[in-house]
């Protein structure tokens, strides 16, 4: 009944440090296909360069994170979930509502008032 | 009063986060998470670091998610 209200969330997976740039592409139009499909709004998509980890992850020693920022309601989560979950390539996920970690947004509003 | 030494630690005046509110508390920005770690990886106490209770949890919880995405070790050596 009630609508549930649009929120900013970001997910960082890590993916298999074969993958090639064009297939890491790939997934990440993926991801952008189940944000649209429940009428949510990506807001970026962050591919970081190739990092080392800390630890190995699924014995591998390196990895490709993607981060992506998205605003939806909450029903788009498990589909989000789903795809991740069971992507082979990818070693470690997180998905956060961002609203609920208020140092994720600090200073942003700053940076943009000094500019 | 300046900051004195007392026992093994000089205390920090004030909390870095309350001083800087532009300074995100954020699992990304590896760089600045480090310095509330000890060189074996462990977080840091409160009383090393001056932070207050309130930055501290959300520091901690920081650190955490981003041990989980392998950005900072749980231990080292």
């Amino acid at each position: 009944m009630a609508e549930t209200k649009a929120k900013l969330y970001e997910a960082i997976a890590l993916y298999h440090p074969d993958l090639e740039e064009e297939t890491i592409k790939e997934r990440a139009e993926r991801v952008e296909q189940v944000v649209r499909e429940h009428a949510g709004n990506l807001v970026s998509t962050n591919i970081w360069k190739k990092r080392k980890l800390a630890y190995p992850i699924k014995k591998q020693a390196e990895g490709n994170y993607v981060v992506y920022r998205f605003t939806g309601d909450r029903r788009l989560l498990p589909d989000l979930d789903y795809i991740l979950r069971y992507d082979e390539e990818c070693l470690r996920y997180l998905i956060i509502d961002v609203g609920r970690y208020p140092g994720m947004t600090r200073g942003t509003q700053r940076t943009e008032v000094s500019k | 009063m300046r900051p004195q030494m007392r026992g093994r630690f000089r205390q920090a005046k004030v909390c870095t986060f309350c001083v800087e509110p532009q300074l995100p508390i954020d699992y990304k920005v590896v760089g600045l998470l480090q310095k509330f770690l000890s060189d074996r990886g462990k977080m840091l106490p409160r009383r090393r670091t001056g932070v207050c209770s309130k930055h501290q949890r959300m520091l901690a919880t920081a650190i955490k998610q981003a041990r989980f995405m392998g950005l900072l070790p749980y231990t080292k050596r």
